[in-house]
């Protein structure tokens, strides 16, 4: 068992543990976006940051993937913590403004307003990425993937077309902390939505 | 091409001992006669832009279509970077040693006249001291190289790239020998770790200690380790891995083998970025010519140790050169980085110990393995050993590559190697370790570039980018270019850096066009410090770095910008006008004449007027005027 | 590990998603006072890598051998506790995942003690479904016989060859094994590849040189049974009588599709209007055509366009020879303004330079042949303009011929009239991601140039050297969840492999000739579970998930409920996500609804629907996938069929028989979901619940008595599951509706009977006579039931007084 301090509570997990999944285990706080249970951590969205200290050193680590270790001192809100959240949830409430998830979210943390114009009304998708990730990792098919890079990153499958790959199994719709992939299935799947058959009595 | 070595018919022997390739070594310097004629044509990148394959061309036709006697019939050699770029094309001619700049094709009839056949310099071509307009013959007594120590370009713009003869006769492969032969693999690691050797890529981590860093993960779980070449340089200003791939890869290459022997790996990956062709063209020479000498593959000189590598290319993304983006990208992936809590020593590619260093790392390998750790640690400072070659940019007179001890300080490199800026104005700052660097100004110019230094001042070594600024650079338009830059090259996985970026480009962009308050600024350098707690890997959390300097350093110009609308520099648009000052003005109506907005009025001879409605601040009256009439501000 | 089921259960706080809404510590008291659960215990995250290893601990410490977890949704979630749990020795189907936080603690404003009450409802049921489940042994499976690459399509070269290169012997058969008339005829196939000939040959004589390929030749493909591994094919032989038979391991099909002329009123005469197969011969063989040559590529106008892009890179490659080669020729293409110009950049400037013209025209204008002229509508100008042509080639018509046709149907591949087969066969469904099949290269499949055809063929052998290989380490293992058949039980009618849409279900022959018992391919098999609640004699079982597991999952959770509340089955595909994400939105509706989640609605056998009602559900609602979108193919369907025959029995028995519905769901769209669910709920509002008199339950006792042990009804029953509109089906169906009006609702009639006489014999064992008997059915006559049931010897016949007794027998 490895000890370690969590905001100087001394808390103990199984070594191979991360220091998110230590917090959730003693209940701290920790916000995340692109962490989901059932697929592998990716280290995508940093609001799960944490700072890590010894002595007068310090430095921030994501907790998400972060492996605990015996004796660390991990504090979960601190100043350099929340300046790295209010940013982050700035940027957010900018980027995804329709998604009400977020804004609960950052509301929650004490964000309810963004400097910056919001750029489209109706982006809803953040870029988690972990619609991709289940469908590698959980349903194993890869029918979308994040394409192209930095600020023109979006989430499609190949060549913007619908596609064969997919099995309409909606563990990306399921797994979406935004709502966005609501939107976008439609475009990925091979028979889109028909209008479905009243209830046949 | 004529070269003497193919005479000899010594190619493809493999070589078996330290004593074959020492007697190839005797054997291609013996048929090499020391007065025979040589010319050195450059081949650098920006040498080719000017025309040197031309030249080249030039002198084979001329050589092989005149009559000369055989004894003076030149040997031509296209090589590497030969350093002085801004003069271009260049050319050395041996055995005088004379050093020949800006040389057009026309100019090779008379070469070959005068200094081939005559054996007397073509004036005109020499060098001229800036200072005293006097022409220097050689290359030794020009200031630019004469201030330098070139150990890691020593042979680069001196051989032929793509002979192996070439580098074999200036002792290439020696320290691969001495290593196979006298060397454990213990030794090498060790020999590595005392010399001091720090990364050249940018963070400066002790070499030594990440290789025993892999060789401990490897015991601890086995399984294979990979060595790799870091040779994805995207800095922009930066090009001396291309000048070491390109003009020396043997050097590379060899320091990679020896790597590999000390580690025990058998399988090493070049990730060479497309952008590189040459640098790829000349590596899979060196990897095949190599391979045929039994310098690399199965029984490295009959020494039982077998290593081979291959070429990867890079698809052109910035990121890629940071290392797990590479490794991810080497794997087949796309290529982005991940997180990094385990260090790639002990799970890179494949999840396998790695090791990965730069090109400039790799090739300073068989300099210490050859030379040995003491020798190397003496050069330079004592936590920053050997030397760093430079890519010297910007508004600087000599730009080029420049190789100098760690530790000399920028205003050496900038005003005694570089020549100063041009037109004698004062220099303003320098941009050093490109888009995760930072801007160092006049008031520091004696800081020593060494790693620690460096970054005390708040920017970083980086791969060796030096862009130097003058009073025209504005600081928050040099963080909005950086800022583009990295915006473009973000792979955007994580917010802070695909999002933070743009949104701190897009305060700078609200200073630039004077829209900005003091508040922004607190913002900006606010929303910096969350981009550097926040980013996942190292492009991220050192992108504010530009910006974060330029606000520490010039904090002035920023409020400026911010507080009186006005741009110091004169390069902000919409900060600037454009006027003519009427007491310089000639009426020589050429600036006029190539306004593209026709917004300059006035007849000949008369004092011209520019409509400031319709002005686009282009600047192109400004760089027209010879008379200095077009005033900013 | 698996004699005795050791059931834990595991309740999941998930931070404030549930642990606030639902009163955990009530729920995991009483559970944990449950009999058949060994313990059950709260976790702050189950799933999370401290709960996992708690988990761990807890079965190592209580011997678990089967697990409950109350969390999320099991679609997500349940895969990390397989693998986690994988070295405790848990397999498929011994995890269950109830979705307390999705199903019960977000979706309604009831108090935590009750959703406490529902969740607890939930679990009893999942775990009792856990104490009858026996788990499948894992079986390797072997395939020592070698691969056979049937259908002679110019794929099997590359095909056989990559095997070779595997060091894989192969069986290939070919109709033709002159190398020469096999390129001499490639044209046919593939026009304008002559420049890949020289490759192509050295491929083919690379092939009949190799000692590792046994070619086969002469016979066609008459037959092929068995399953992965043990293939049975074989060829007839015209000069010999009989058939020449080989075993085979796998199976790779190269088909090549059929290229022929356009329709004449296309104006197609051969001579001076020509296909491109008949002008590549001319070309290569004859002479080089002088003067102008229009290439029209006329896919869009055939209804070919999406091989549009194969006719442009033949009439190119064409072209370009004939003006490279000759000065007399001029070659013009002519191609609709929708196609993309499938040229690089390079053969773009090698256009230009040679003077090739590339003209597309304007879509809304079909190009007219005249005599020396086609008029076309151009889309730089928008006027007609008119090209003068020495003689046109036009776009082959693509299609599969007769014998792909015929071979594919031998091989089981289902298409469609005129398609190819990518479009059935190409489709992956989920579970057979990653699952081995028969492997099928050749622009049969779709169109194709010559290229992509080898590249097939080589990625066929590449795949199957894969599957061999790893069987031969015995890394092979057959699915867990897969149907099987029992050889005792079946009777060989045959019905399992007419519905099966995965083509997994064949003969093999039995021991003594007469019966010949069917069996299911485990690597094809997709466990859709139709064919097991089709099955008249209950000879199928879908491993791991059964029709008994089920049947006591629903018995568990309707004896709990109270009479208002009612059974959902959702499939996981439509019905199941939707609700999921009805519950990650929060979107409220009736607790009412107990919602059971299903692979596929097609596996519930309509014993399960008759139990549900048997142990006092109102009402059972069946959410599955829109028809055309069933995941199984015909799963949603063969349930309509299902759920009619229990609305049959329900108008016999008297009961409403809107109490039992089918619905469909999206997954995407939960609003319209619920809004399924609460219009249900209202109509069992109305409704009431069915009162537990005598008489009902004996109705509906015998209504599942029918269902589950009538095998007339299910023989008919399994013979009707279709509907009107399916095409593809491969029976007979022009009788449908006459059938399921006269044959079937009649013998319902008389078999429902039946059964209400067999309720009232067991019910009472004594003699009853025939006025008696009328009386207590209500019916006027039941004589032939009686007749019926003696001769089946379950009642006897006896007189007193002259008139006629029966009493049950034993």
């Amino acid at each position: 068992m490895i000890k370690f301090n969590i905001n100087d509570t001394e808390v103990e997990v199984e070594p191979g543990c991360t220091v998110l999944e230590a917090a959730r285990q003693y209940g701290f706080d920790i916000p995340t976006l692109c962490h989901h249970e059932a697929v592998a951590p990716s280290g995508a969205c940093r609001l799960c940051m944490v700072e890590l200290r010894e002595g007068d050193w310090s430095k921030l680590v994501a907790s998400c993937i972060y492996p605990v270790a015996e004796g660390i001192n991990i504090y979960t809100e601190t100043e350099r913590i929340q300046n790295v959240r209010k940013w982050l949830f700035e940027m957010l409430l900018a980027k995804c403004p329709a998604s009400t998830e977020i804004k609960e979210m950052a509301s929650k943390y004490g964000v309810d307003s963004t400097r910056f114009p919001a750029e489209n009304p109706d982006e809803e998708c953040m870029l988690c990425g972990l619609c991709t990730r289940v469908c590698e990792e959980i349903v194993g098919l890869s029918a979308i993937s994040l394409v192209d890079r930095g600020v023109y990153k979006k989430v499609g499958s190949p060549f913007a077309q619908p596609t064969d790959v997919c099995v309409a199994c909606g563990c990306c719709v399921s797994i979406c902390p935004t709502g966005a992939m609501r939107s976008r299935i439609d475009a990925v799947r091979r028979t889109p939505a028909v209008t479905l058959t009243p209830l046949a009595l | 091409m004529i070269n003497g070595n193919t005479a000899l018919n010594i190619d493809n022997i493999r070589l078996n001992s330290h004593e074959d390739l020492d007697a190839l070594r005797q054997k291609i310097i013996d048929s090499h006669d020391p007065d025979q004629p040589e010319v050195l044509v450059c081949h650098g990148t920006g040498c080719i832009a000017n025309g040197s394959k031309e030249v080249m061309a030039a002198f084979e036709k001329i050589c092989a279509d005149s009559d000369i006697d055989v004894k003076v019939m030149p040997g031509i050699k296209a090589t590497g970077c030969q350093g002085l770029c801004s003069k271009g094309p260049l050319l050395r001619i041996n055995p005088q040693g004379l050093f020949y700049q800006q040389v057009k094709p026309g100019d090779v009839e008379e070469i070959v006249q005068k200094t081939i056949i005559g054996n007397e310099p073509v004036e005109r071509l020499l060098y001229k001291d800036p200072k005293t307009g006097e022409a220097i013959h050689t290359e030794e007594e020009i200031p630019f190289y004469n201030l330098q120590e070139r150990i890691i370009l020593k042979n680069i713009g001196k051989i032929d790239p793509t002979d192996i003869h070439d580098k074999i006769s200036v002792g290439g492969y020696q320290a691969l020998a001495k290593a196979l032969n006298t060397m454990t693999p213990e030794e090498v690691v060790t020999e590595i770790t005392n010399s001091g050797l720090r990364g050249r890529g940018g963070a400066g981590f002790p070499t030594g200690r990440k290789w025993q860093g892999a060789l401990k993960a490897v015991e601890k779980k086995g399984g294979p380790v990979y060595v790799v070449v870091n040779g994805d340089e995207g800095d922009p200003g930066a090009f001396m891995d291309c000048a070491i791939m390109e003009g020396d890869p043997h050097a590379v290459l060899e320091g990679l083998i020896l790597g590999a022997y000390a580690l025990g790996a058998n399988k090493g990956y070049l990730y060479i970025r497309a952008e590189y062709p040459l640098a790829v063209k000349h590596l899979e020479m060196a990897m095949e010519q190599a391979r045929a000498h039994g310098l690399l593959g199965d029984n490295i000189l009959n020494s039982g140790f077998s290593f081979d590598a291959q070429i990867n290319r890079g698809a052109g993304a910035f990121v890629c050169g940071e290392s797990t983006a590479l490794f991810t990208s080497i794997e087949g992936k796309a290529g982005t980085p991940r997180p990094k809590y385990v260090r790639s020593v002990e799970e890179g590619l494949w999840g396998n110990p790695t090791v990965l260093n730069n090109v400039e790392t790799w090739a300073n390998v068989p300099l210490i393995i050859e030379k040995g750790a003491d020798w190397y640690s003496k050069i330079g400072v004592p936590k920053s050993t050997g030397t760093k070659v430079f890519c010297l940019v910007g508004k600087v007179n000599n730009v080029g590559l420049v190789e100098v001890p760690m530790g000399s300080p920028i205003t050496k490199i900038v005003d005694e190697i570089g020549g100063g800026i041009p037109s004698g104005k004062p220099f303003k700052a320098v941009q050093t370790g490109g888009p995760s660097g930072g801007c160092i100004p006049n008031r520091l110019k004696d800081t020593p570039m060494d790693f620690d230094s460096l970054t005390q001042a708040g920017a970083m070594m980086g791969s060796g980018a030096m862009i130097v600024m003058d009073e025209h650079d504005c600081v928050v338009d040099v963080g909005r270019y950086f800022l583009r830059f990295l915006e473009e090259e973000s792979c955007g996985k994580c917010i802070p850096c695909r999002l933070g970026l743009t949104k701190m480009r897009e305060i700078l962009d609200n200073f630039s066009s004077g829209k900005g308050s003091e508040k922004d600024i607190e913002d900006l350098t606010s929303l910096a410090k969350a981009i550097q707690d926040g980013a996942l890997c190292a492009l991220g959390t050192s992108a504010p770095n530009p910006c974060l300097t330029t606000i520490k350093f010039f904090k002035e110009e920023y409020l400026a910008h911010v507080n009186d609308q006005k741009c110091p520099a004169g390069v902000c648009k919409d900060l600037i006008t454009y006027s003519i000052d009427p007491d310089a003005c000639t009426g020589c109506r050429s600036c006029a004449r190539q306004c593209p907005q026709d917004c300059i009025s006035g007849k000949k001879k008369e004092v011209h007027v520019i409509d400031e409605q319709k002005c686009i601040r282009c600047g192109i009256c400004m760089d027209t005027c010879k008379f200095n009439a077009v005033l900013v501000s | 590990m698996n004699d005795i089921p050791k059931i834990g259960v595991f309740l999941c706080e998930c931070g404030k998603k549930i642990k606030p809404l639902v009163d955990l510590p009530g729920l995991e008291k009483s559970m944990a006072s449950e009999s058949d659960i060994e313990c059950c215990e709260t976790l702050p995250y189950p799933c999370l890598a401290p709960g996992l290893k708690h988990i761990i601990s807890k079965v190592r410490e209580k011997k678990l051998n089967r697990l409950v977890v109350a969390g999320c949704e099991g679609r997500l979630i349940l895969k990390k506790f397989e693998t986690a749990l994988k070295s405790e020795g848990f397999e498929k189907g011994q995890i269950d995942v109830i979705n307390l936080r999705g199903h019960v603690a977000a979706v309604s404003d009831i108090s935590a003690e009750k959703k406490a009450e529902k969740g607890g409802k939930l679990i009893k049921a999942a775990v009792a479904e856990m104490g009858v489940l026996n788990p499948s042994v894992q079986t390797k499976i072997s395939i020592d016989n070698p691969p056979i690459i049937v259908g002679g399509g110019v794929a099997s070269f590359a095909a056989a060859m990559e095997l070779s290169r595997h060091g894989i012997d192969s069986l290939l058969s070919l109709a033709e094994t002159d190398t020469e008339l096999i390129l001499d005829n490639i044209y046919k196939y593939y026009p304008g590849e002559r420049q890949n000939y020289g490759r192509l040959e050295k491929l083919i004589k690379g092939v009949k040189d190799n000692p590792q390929v046994k070619i086969i030749s002469g016979g066609s493909l008459a037959d092929f049974t068995g399953i992965t591994g043990n293939y049975t094919i074989s060829f007839a032989v015209p000069e010999e009588t009989g058939t020449l038979k080989y075993k085979a391991g796998v199976v790779i099909a190269c088909l090549d599709g059929e290229l022929s002329p356009p329709c004449p009123e296309s104006g197609y005469d051969g001579a001076t209007i020509l296909c491109q197969t008949d002008f590549e011969e001319i070309v290569w063989t004859k002479e080089l055509p002088a003067g102008q040559t229009v290439f029209w590529i006329n896919d869009y106008e055939t209804g070919q366009e999406e091989f549009a892009h194969l006719s442009a890179r033949s009439a190119w490659i064409m072209g370009k020879h004939i003006m490279q080669n000759s000065p007399k020729a001029k070659a013009v293409i002519l191609y609709n303004e929708q196609m993309p110009l499938p040229l690089s950049t390079f053969e773009r400037a090698e256009a230009r330079k040679l003077g090739l013209q590339w003209i597309p025209y304007d879509k809304s204008v079909q190009p007219v042949l005249q005599s020396g002229y086609i008029s076309f509508g151009s889309i730089n100008d928008h006027l007609e303009h008119e090209l003068p042509w020495d003689r046109v080639v036009l776009s082959p018509a693509r299609k599969i011929d007769k014998k792909a046709l015929e071979v594919a149907k031998i091989l089981g591949f289902a298409h469609g009239e005129n398609e190819f087969f990518d479009a059935h066969h190409a489709r992956v469904r989920p579970e057979m991601v990653g699952r081995e099949e028969i492997f099928f290269a050749g622009s049969a499949r779709c169109s194709c140039d010559l290229e992509t055809a080898l590249s097939q063929g080589k990625k066929a052998g590449r795949k199957n050297a894969e599957l061999l290989k790893k069987a031969k380490d015995g890394q092979l293992f057959s699915p867990r969840l897969v149907s099987v058949v029992d050889p005792e039980k079946c009777v060989g009618c045959g019905q399992c492999q007419e519905l099966c849409d995965c083509n997994a279900i064949s003969v093999i022959e039995g021991e003594d000739s007469g019966v010949l018992p069917r069996v299911v391919d485990p690597m094809v098999c997709t466990g859709g579970g139709t064919c097991v609640a089709a099955c008249p004699y209950q000879a199928l079982t879908l491993q791991n998930s059964t029709t008994e597991q089920r049947e006591v999952r629903v018995v568990s959770l309707a004896k709990q409920m109270d009479d208002d509340e009612f059974i959902a089955f959702a499939c996981s595909w439509s019905g199941l996500p939707a609700a999921d994400n009805a519950g990650i939105r929060g979107l409220k509706y009736d607790h009412k609804n107990h919602i059971l989640g299903v692979r596929c609605l097609g596996l519930i056998d309509p014993s399960v629907m008759a139990m549900a009602f048997l142990k006092g559900t109102p009402g059972l609602l069946l959410v599955g996938c829109v028809p055309e979108d069933c995941h199984h193919s015909f799963g949603v369907d063969h349930t309509w069929s299902r759920v009619n025959l229990l609305k049959k029995l329900f108008s016999l028995a008297g009961f409403n028989r809107q109490r039992i519905a089918l619905a469909h769901a999206d997954l995407n769209n939960s609003e319209e979901f619920i809004r399924t669910m609460e219009n249900f709920s209202k109509v069992l509002a109305t409704l009431g619940p069915i009162e537990k008199t005598p008489e009902n339950i004996a109705r509906l006792q015998s209504i599942y008595r029918l269902v589950k042990y009538n095998s007339r009804i299910r023989l008919l029953l399994s013979s009707g599951l279709r509907r009107p509109w399916e095409t593809t089906y491969k029976g007979e169906q022009q009788y449908a509706l006459a059938y399921d009006r006269d044959d079937f609702s009649e013998a319902l009639k008389e078999e429902f009977l039946k059964a209400r006489l067999e309720e009232v014999f067991a019910a009472e064992k004594r003699p009853f006579g025939t006025a008696e008997l009328a009386d207590i059915l209500s019916e006027a006559s039941v004589r032939e039931q009686l007749d019926e049931l003696t001769a089946e010897g379950i009642i006897t016949l006896s007189y007193q007084e002259g008139r006629p007794f029966y009493t049950s027998i034993d």
